[in-house]
């Protein structure tokens, strides 16, 4: 049943919505996969992922590697203790408190609108939703290379469990302008998951939903980097560079700006960026960059330019692989996408709050002690949802934008149990 | 600054490439001095380059168009007026300022180009817009300026279009007083592209035209084809609709490309669909993905350099057009130096991924 679809015509389209019910009515079917053996499918594919040759079609997504360590089931383990009182309750009703069980039932049909350029986000929440019991329907655009089907290909062949997940996962693929089968996909959907910037997400929270749909949005973010260069070693250094060029800016985690503790002059910050400058360009160099199109080159050359006429120095190539800006403060008209960094100095971290736009999403940060401990708290206030260590801002987690996730894709039933359970205490 | 006995499309392209150059340098040097955030963008390139009298025009920097909507760039300390672009896609406008000095520059440089193409003197001088495009605030719009710069061909002015119920109208007395006052005379006309195109359905449609137009008339037109396109209307149907009231040949039908960052250096279509550049500017097309220059037959981002600006650094600007360079010398239509092809305005990128820009 996995696979893609065309939904482009009439015919196919019903067949489309007609195997989405299909799937619906299966979740009640008592043989399905338990917790455990969804875990393991996943961690098998996890391997698969890992031991794929070169030529394998799964190996050329983008970001394959995040994924791959993302699956491992010590991570999924781990990602779903956060927010569940015990896996147990994924299949039967387990005892959270005196006289209370809880179980957890997966909400039922998923769907997902994934993000243009960042496609494996998406492969992120389904994940978890598979892992949840769901089945899943995934939208790509027509534009989009089918990278899903190559998954589930492995993920079939690693298990009759994995098989059964994959089989339980739909890809459908139409225009973005198809307002007819965004409307259906919308309406089937017990819970719809958006990726993407605003103007997708937007349209995509406005369509008609059934009253209990769960609607998650994982909208446009920014995010940020905050380094104190005492701290700056040439392994934090390089992985915070990967952080930032590894999916060229257009995913929400990636840092667009690195605040510097220190002044320009002093030699700490002077090195640090020297030295940021060099594994950047390197960086840039060594991972290849998607193509661009007018637009985003026209708009790499015309940040560069606003930097400048703004008293910005910047460090750039002589084409448009790789910039660097360094401004006394944020230029808040620079897009800063495609491998293109503003620096900015700071002296103490309480001046960043005022700094900072309050749709961060991930703030990198290399600070230690007290420092730490302050930014955090007034990023937290500012709206960031996470800190990671460089080398890990793109690493999914639960939860994601500030959203538990498991909870949203589960339906918490609870049970109060017989006295005879307080008798046996 | 126009060379003495040189027509504007003469030289010999080595000639103007050296002598360009030359120019270009001294502009340069002109705005650094006197504009200086425009001299902090000088300043970097230095560092990087070359900038000696080896440096040749596409080694130059170059501001990209959307920094005028966002930038007061002045050279001069003189009185100026601001022309203003029409807000398009952004709904900002840019602001170019504009001395005394440049604006007789503009003015022969246009004078000249257009006489190139509509032959010498002048002659009526049809508008198909409203009058008060050109008086006051609005004379430094887009289309504003698009108007007067033809003015130096014109003997008189005949504005023949209304505003009625915020639509633009053939207003039919005014073209009936102004046919009459033509007489059997050559005129030229003017009009943006999408309004002379829906002036002449309805003058087509009617009995507005009564006899044919001296056969060396010439309708003009510039700006966007978009909302043409969107109606299914190509070049030679647009030709075809606008020459036929009046009897003339669709070639007496000039489309020109210019940009409101620029004014003063247009760029009419000659015989064989190319639009020719004159000595004293320059037209480069910037590869999508590098910016390095392209090659001909290679379509790419427009820059448009060009040696009138003394008032503010818009002398050499990347547009978000596309064209091509289609040849370096030897048109059909005996006009010397590059040719290039106008290809329409470079698609907006749709928002890829899940990063947003940096709000306050």
């Amino acid at each position: 049943m996995s696979g893609v679809l065309d939904v482009s015509t009439p015919s196919v389209n019903e067949a489309s919505w007609a195997q989405v019910e299909s799937l619906r009515r299966a979740l009640h079917e008592h043989s399905r996969p338990t917790y455990a053996a969804r875990l393991a499918a996943l961690d098998a594919l996890s391997d698969r992922l890992l031991a794929a040759g070169a030529g394998d079609p799964a190996r050329r997504i983008p970001g394959v590697a995040f994924l791959a360590a993302y699956l491992r089931a010590g991570n999924l383990r781990a990602l779903v203790a956060r927010e569940i009182p015990t896996p147990e309750a994924f299949d039967r009703f387990a005892p959270i408190e005196d006289r209370k069980s809880l179980r957890l039932l997966p909400r039922g049909v998923v769907c997902h609108w994934i993000a243009g350029n960042v496609p494996l986000l998406g492969m992120f929440s389904w994940a978890l939703s598979a892992l949840a019991g769901n089945v899943n329907v995934i939208r790509l655009s027509s534009r989009q290379a089918d990278f899903v089907s190559p998954l589930l290909a492995l993920l079939a062949d690693s298990s009759a469990d994995g098989a059964r997940m994959a089989r339980e996962t739909l890809v459908l693929r139409f225009e973005r302008e198809d307002e007819a089968a965004h409307r259906r996909m919308s309406r089937v959907a017990d819970v719809r998951i958006a990726w993407g910037g605003e103007e997708s997400v937007d349209a995509i929270a406005a369509l008609p939903a059934r009253w209990d749909c769960e609607t998650v949005v994982f909208g446009p973010r920014v995010s940020l980097a905050v380094v104190d260069p005492a701290l700056a070693t040439d392994g934090t250094l390089a992985r915070l560079v990967t952080d930032i060029v590894y999916f060229d800016q257009l995913a929400c985690s990636s840092p667009q700006r690195v605040f510097v503790k220190g002044r320009p002059g002093h030699p700490a910050f002077d090195r640090f960026v020297d030295r940021f400058t060099a594994v950047f360009q390197q960086q840039s160099r060594a991972t290849p960059r998607q193509p661009l199109n007018f637009s985003e080159t026209y708009r790499i050359h015309l940040d560069r330019t606003r930097a400048l006429l703004e008293g910005a120095s910047v460090r750039c190539d002589e084409q448009t692989q790789w910039t660097v800006a360094i401004s006394a403060a944020p230029i808040a008209s620079l897009t800063c996408m495609n491998r293109f960094v503003e620096i900015v100095p700071f002296d103490d971290v309480a001046d960043l709050g005022p700094r900072m736009p309050s749709q961060v999403q991930t703030a990198v940060t290399l600070l230690e002690g007290d420092d730490l401990e302050r930014f955090s708290l007034i990023g937290a206030w500012r709206g960031v949802c996470r800190f990671p260590r460089p080398g890990d801002g793109n690493s999914f987690e639960n939860p994601w934008d500030g959203v538990p996730l498991i909870s949203r894709l589960t339906r918490w039933v609870t049970r109060t149990d017989a006295r005879e359970a307080i008798g046996r205490e | 600054m126009f060379l003495e006995q040189a027509a504007p499309f003469g030289l010999d392209p080595r000639e103007k490439r050296d002598w360009f150059a030359a120019r270009l340098r001294e502009l340069t040097a002109h705005h650094r001095e006197r504009c200086a955030p425009y001299a902090r963008v000088i300043d970097a390139w230095e560092r990087t380059h070359d900038a000696g009298a080896s440096a040749a025009v596409e080694d130059y920097p170059y501001l990209p168009v959307t920094v005028f909507k966002e930038y007061e760039l002045k050279s001069t300390g003189d009185a100026v007026m601001r022309v203003q672009s029409s807000a398009t896609t952004t709904g900002t406008s840019s602001m170019i300022f504009v001395d005394k000095a440049t604006r007789q520059r503009q003015s022969l440089s246009a004078n000249r180009i257009l006489s190139d193409f509509v032959g010498p003197g002048r002659r009526p001088y049809l508008v198909f817009d409203l009058e008060r495009t050109v008086r006051g605030v609005e004379a430094m719009s887009a289309r504003g300026a698009a108007i007067l710069s033809l003015a130096h061909l014109a003997t008189d002015f005949h504005f023949v279009l209304e505003e009625r119920d915020g639509d633009l109208v053939v207003d039919e007395a005014a073209l009936a007083r102004a046919l009459d006052a033509i007489g059997d005379r050559p005129f030229i006309a003017y009009g943006f592209t999408h309004v002379l195109y829906r002036a002449h359905e309805r003058i087509g449609a009617s009995a507005a035209i009564t006899r044919p137009a001296h056969p060396e008339s010439v309708l003009l037109h510039s700006g966007g084809w978009k909302r043409l396109l969107d109606i299914a209307v190509d070049k030679p149907t647009f030709n075809r609709v606008v020459s036929a009231p009046w009897g003339l040949h669709p070639e007496r039908v000039i489309d020109f490309y210019g940009a409101v960052e620029q004014v003063g250096v247009p760029y009419p279509d000659c015989s064989q669909g190319l639009k020719h550049v004159p000595y004293w500017a320059e037209v480069i097309t910037r590869r999508t993905d590098s910016l390095e220059a392209a090659a001909t037959g290679e379509p790419g981002l427009l820059q448009l350099v060009s040696c009138l600006p003394l008032s503010a650094p818009n002398h050499n600007v990347l547009t978000e057009d596309l064209g091509e360079i289609v040849l370096e010398d030897g048109c059909a239509c005996g006009r010397r130096g590059r040719a290039f092809v106008f290809r329409g305005r470079a698609p907006q990128a749709e928002a890829r991924g899940c990063s947003d820009v940096w709000r306050a």
